[in-house]
């Protein structure tokens, strides 16, 4: 609760000193950032972390299959309704892995080849954790060691996945407070957030002050009225309806309403003056939502300059997740797209020529029982996720791949994986490479880092 | 003496009088005796109350004040409003605060945003006053109670609410008088007659085919059928007990999601366990929640039943995931914890229960569980129990224990299963208050009190006869109740709730009566990010609605731990599309439905009379002046004679109060 606490202590601070000191005006965030990330003042370089979030609960046990022998055959027995051949399975070998042979979902023969061409690494049943937890003490109860509260649940563990605070109510994401720490820095004259959503509100890009800009995959729209000037024909109208969105107001959700008004109309300018300024993006995406909105992701990396942009946060998502019922033709379906839509977005991010500062990584609320219930599988807790960019040393599996069998030494019952990572070892992994180096930034943005082993330093997939 | 503020207003015009006072006097003391109001105790607590801070916390410190002071203050908000911006905000408090510290002049502060006193003089000639405040006329109220109780006002719904006086009585006997309306139509015959009842005489009029034609139904009863307070209430129902054509099982089928929406309006006004085995036994949602076909466990091949359907009718469709209080408010242990209303051996033990249902209608054969036989797909007739499919063994869920059933099940036997566990369900202490609380959220404020959601809660639990879950009780509470009929409340910085995309359009169709040529309400597709809502009926993206019930936008809402569930889907680009929307839809039209604009025309030249009655129709009189200003001198700006300058002025007046944060956000 230090974490709370403190940062109820700087708020009351500054709203106490703020009208008489130095201090007025100037964000909570600036402040924090100018705690320590000095190693970030030299710099003049340019990153952007993009969030890939798979609503539902993505099926791990058929992402990626123990492929041969008897661990294919436990894997087999575990769930034989639902079992991927042998023979489909899209071999990986990955570097420093010693384990039983490995093979990803047919779907992914562009992840296959990234994983292949080290661009890409596994991130093996990484989840929510309080605090790291064995089969014996989970087994032994509540009192043994805190857990997220309400796991298995899609809205609690969307949610803890993105606060990175399983522990606690929390009012911001750890993607948001990375934006807190770093956007001053780095983009100190942008006028567009360095949290950008092209997927929807989320929670993981809430900052203490950093608000996400929400983006079409068309890119900014215009209320038409303000754009031509006039409303039917009249200037004073659209100047009317300008006012009427975007005028501070008393009342709490009127007061919510206009900010975001105000947001949407002088952010759009700024935006859309910047995308038609910038180098098109010409690689082929295929007509999907996901690839739709990756789109989008490349045209404002391309747009960086003229956003004034040295660092940039991404959330794009993908929904249908929930294979409770037909797993195997849905979960084809969505990993078709997706791999598509990734292997698109590469290959664009490739012909930019800026692969190696950019990062993206999937996520997804939870990971899903071994067991099969016929059709499908249910809700689980760890799971396995991709990252991929020129930045990251691929070909490898970060953390544990477990044991794809009943009973083991990561069995929450019925196959449910009792997770390895934590989330907030993948979050201070991606802060680091960010340029959010001191431990005070890292200990803002992922309060419960140091109760993991990859917390001080991160998992290393980052070069 | 504890005084209502009408009689202290009455007494200090008597000492007015009597003393030869200059003037009235401001309520601002809040305590239950005479004492006048310190800055430090009143003045306090006004300026929390102000910024959204409620119950105990709003006293810590007051030490002559009382718990009454909440209650006082609610019953006086209108005339603390002393800058007359519409709402008792936080500059009120802190003018009010200064006040009592004996702060004359420029040391008042200035008033707030659209505010109509701006200047300390104006506002302290206001206190001079007493502070009159406003009152609702009967039409405002009937326009604010139509805008809770249905898809959107009309004038003829106003003025007759009006003449019966628009107050409680009036209230209370249209609530009883729509239990008994029945629906213009079933969403089923219209499928059936791929039109409405009388398509056959328009022509294109029966050529309603794929889900667009549950689209158009929709609309069409939301828009016109006169059972107005059944439609919006199948409305909430569906966006608890959601089914959905996005990643799901029915995507295409009509008649699926038609019979649904059939079930929700016909059980809207019944009981709420009958609605809880109706949804639970509808094929439309056996298919979105998987529990259809979900067979018995089998050790052979190491299957379990589906848990898909047990979690969720827990988590979203009644007793949600945490031990309730009657007021709505969160149990805690003897340790102070949240306490989990259930764990993952309930959810595996109740998966059993829902197992052994597929499609009703006749024999129990496997063909049939299949849905091989011919016409076996009956997606208007419950799911019935396939005992061979169903679980035989122990179930054991939420401390009750339905024993393992010995030999060959029996029908009776799998369907006494299901009975025990919605029964269970129904009669858990969190059901009542976890419905009645997001009834509330649908219909009135996203921020309900905990009395308020206490005394809707004991009508589900009892109706005043004795029955748990009569619906039309609850209903009654939710819109009966004195937090959401008191016209206190329109002054109330954190009452309310925003419109959502859907009721946005409602209003419009409703308003001015737009009717298609065709017929048919030929509202197929409302998702487009450049100018549509990003809302459309039966197309959430998934089980957990368009927004959660608990929804906050991080930042100042969610860090007052208030919830605001709508802007989940507002944010710059809907926002943005909306406005959009606005413009084209209103001088368009949509599809090929036309409004009548007529009543505004007769105004043309008179833009503050077409202003007044845009306010009460749309925003019952809420449109602050600074609002109706605006407005006004943007019609009148349009000037006479020139290229469809009549059409330019109504469209204008009718798009900017559409647009106005005052219309946006219902208190």
């Amino acid at each position: 609760m230090a974490y709370i606490s403190s940062h109820a202590a700087r708020r009351r601070f500054m709203q106490q000193f703020g009208s008489l000191s130095v201090l007025a005006g100037t964000p909570f965030a600036a402040n924090l950032a100018m705690i320590g990330a000095a190693s970030a003042q030299t710099a003049n370089d340019y990153k952007a972390l993009v969030c890939v979030f798979l609503f539902g609960g993505n099926d791990d046990a058929n992402l990626i299959v123990p492929s041969s022998g008897s661990a294919y055959a436990d894997y087999m027995n575990a769930r034989p309704s639902l079992a991927i051949a042998e023979a489909n399975l899209r071999a990986i070998t990955p570097t420093g892995y010693t384990g039983t042979p490995l093979g990803l979902h047919p779907a992914m023969a562009n992840m296959q080849s990234m994983i292949g061409s080290g661009r890409a690494a596994v991130l093996a049943n990484i989840g929510t954790l309080t605090n790291p937890i064995t089969r014996a003490q989970w087994n032994g109860g509540e009192s043994s060691v805190a857990v997220p509260a309400q796991l298995f649940s899609h809205s609690d563990q969307q949610g803890q996945w993105q606060t990175g605070l399983p522990d606690r109510r929390a009012s911001t994401g750890w993607l948001g407070r990375m934006g807190d720490v770093t956007s001053s820095i780095f983009n100190p004259n942008s006028g567009v957030s360095i949290c950008m959503s092209i997927g929807g509100n989320n929670m993981i890009q809430a900052g203490e002050d950093t608000i996400q800009y929400q983006i079409t995959p068309q890119g900014a729209i215009a209320v038409g009225a303000l754009g031509n000037g006039d409303l039917y024909g009249s200037a004073a109208g659209a100047q009317a309806l300008r006012r009427l969105l975007t005028d501070p107001r008393a009342g709490m959700m009127e007061r919510e309403w206009s900010k975001i008004g105000k947001r949407a109309v002088e952010t759009e300018r700024t935006v859309s003056a910047a995308l038609a300024n910038s180098p098109a993006v010409t690689t082929a995406f295929p007509l999907t939502g996901i690839a739709g909105q990756l789109q989008m992701v490349a045209r404002m990396i391309s747009a960086r300059s003229n956003l004034n942009q040295r660092r940039q946060i991404f959330f794009v998502q993908q929904g249908g997740y929930d294979f409770h019922d037909n797993l195997v033709t849905d979960q084809n379906a969505r990993l078709g797209e997706l791999d598509a839509a990734l292997a698109a977005f590469n290959t664009e991010i490739n012909r930019q020529n800026i692969a190696s500062s950019v990062t993206t990584f999937t996520a997804s609320e939870f990971g899903r029982a071994l067991r099969h219930n016929g059709r499908g599988s249910d809700h689980g807790w760890g799971g396995h996720q991709f990252v991929f960019g020129g930045a990251v040393q691929g070909n490898r599996i970060y953390g544990t791949f477990p044991p794809v069998a009943f009973n083991t030494s990561q069995d929450a019952g019925n196959g449910r994986l009792i997770p390895t990572t934590s989330v907030d070892e993948l979050g201070v992994t991606l802060a680091r490479w960010f340029g959010a180096t001191d431990s005070a930034a890292l200990d803002t943005i992922l309060p419960n880092r140091l109760r993991f082993a990859n917390g001080a330093n991160g998992m290393g997939f980052l070069i | 003496m504890r005084l209502s503020p009408f009689q202290s207003v009455a007494l200090s015009a008597l000492a007015a009088l009597s003393l030869n006072v200059a003037s009235a006097q401001c309520p601002f003391s809040l305590d239950t005796g005479a004492a006048a109001a310190i800055a430090t105790d009143d003045g306090l607590v006004l300026s929390r109350f102000a910024s959204g801070v409620r119950g105990s916390p709003a006293l810590n410190n007051a030490t002559t004040l009382s718990s009454t002071a909440e209650a006082t203050t609610v019953s006086r908000l209108r005339r603390f409003d002393v800058d007359g911006n519409g709402v008792f905000d936080q500059t009120d408090g802190q003018i009010i605060q200064r006040h009592l510290m004996g702060f004359r002049g420029t040391a008042l502060g200035d008033g707030g945003a659209y505010a109509v006193r701006l200047t300390p003089s104006l506002i302290e000639a206001y206190i001079a006053q007493g502070c009159p405040g406003r009152s609702m006329t009967a039409r405002e109220r009937a326009s604010r109670f139509l805008t809770q109780a249905t898809w959107g006002p009309t004038w003829s719904g106003i003025d007759t609410l009006a003449a019966a006086g628009a107050n409680d009585a009036a209230f209370d006997a249209w609530i009883t008088a729509q239990f008994n309306t029945p629906s213009m139509d079933s969403h089923w015959d219209y499928i059936a007659r791929k039109g409405p009842r009388n398509c056959a005489t328009i022509p294109e009029g029966c050529k309603a085919i794929f889900i667009n034609a549950t689209m158009e139904t929709f609309w069409q009863q939301a828009a016109q059928s006169p059972d107005q307070l059944r439609q919006r209430a199948a409305f909430a129902l569906q966006q608890i007990f959601v089914v959905s054509t996005v990643n799901s099982a029915i995507d295409i089928q009509p008649d699926a999601h038609a019979s649904f929406l059939d079930a929700t309006a016909t059980n809207a006004f019944g009981n709420f366990r009958t609605l809880l085995e109706v949804v639970t036994r509808h094929p439309t949602m056996g298919h979105y929640l998987s529990h259809m076909r979900n067979e018995k466990e089998d050790p052979a091949t190491g299957r379990t039943p589906d848990e898909n359907y047990a979690r969720e009718i827990l988590q979203l469709f009644s007793i949600g995931l945490w031990e309730l209080e009657l007021d709505g408010t969160r149990k805690k242990d003897a340790s102070g914890r949240d306490i989990p209303t259930y764990n993952q051996n309930d959810i595996i033990g109740l998966a059993k229960v829902f197992t052994g249902l597929s499609w009703g209608g006749g024999s129990t054969s496997e063909e049939r569980w299949r849905g091989w036989l011919e016409g076996s797909t009956r997606w208007d007739i419950p799911l019935q129990m396939y005992p061979q499919f169903h679980s035989a063994s122990e179930k054991k869920f939420l401390g009750t224990t339905v024993p393992a059933l010995p030999g060959t099940l029996t029908q009776a036997q799998a369907d006494d299963s299901l009975r025990i566990a919605l029964d269970r369900i129904f009669n858990h202490s969190s059901t009542a208050p976890f419905i009645s609380k997001q009834l509330i959220k649908r219909l009135v404020t996203s921020n309900p009190s905990p009395a308020y959601v206490r005394r809707v809660a004991e009508k589900f639990v009892n109706n005043g006869s004795g029955v748990r879950g009569d619906m039309k009780a609850v209903w009654r509470a939710v819109l009966m109740d004195p937090e959401a009929r008191d016209e206190q409340r329109l002054a109330d910085e954190s009452f309310g709730k925003l419109r959502e995309p859907l009721l946005r359009l409602g209003v419009w169709l409703r308003a001015f009566n737009a009717t298609p040529s065709s017929g048919r309400f030929q509202i197929w597709n409302l998702e487009d990010p450049i100018d549509s809502l990003g809302q459309n009926p039966m197309r959430s993206p998934s089980v957990f609605n368009f927004y959660r019930p608990d929804y906050a936008p991080p930042g100042a809402i969610l860090n007052r731990t208030a919830v605001a569930p709508e802007f989940q889907i507002t944010h710059e680009t809907t926002t943005t599309s909306y406005a959009n929307f606005v413009v084209n839809t209103v001088s368009r039209g949509l599809s090929d439905l036309q409004p009548d604009y007529a009543r505004y025309r007769a105004n043309i030249r008179n833009a503050s009379a077409m202003v007044d009655d845009l306010n009460v129709l749309l925003a019952y009189g809420q449109l602050t002046p600074a609002t109706q200003k605006i407005i006004v001198d943007a019609v009148n700006a349009i000037p006479e004679g020139g290229f469809q300058w009549e059409n330019g002025r109504v469209y204008t007046a009718i798009v900017l109060t559409m647009l106005a944060p005052e219309f946006l956000i219902q208190r």
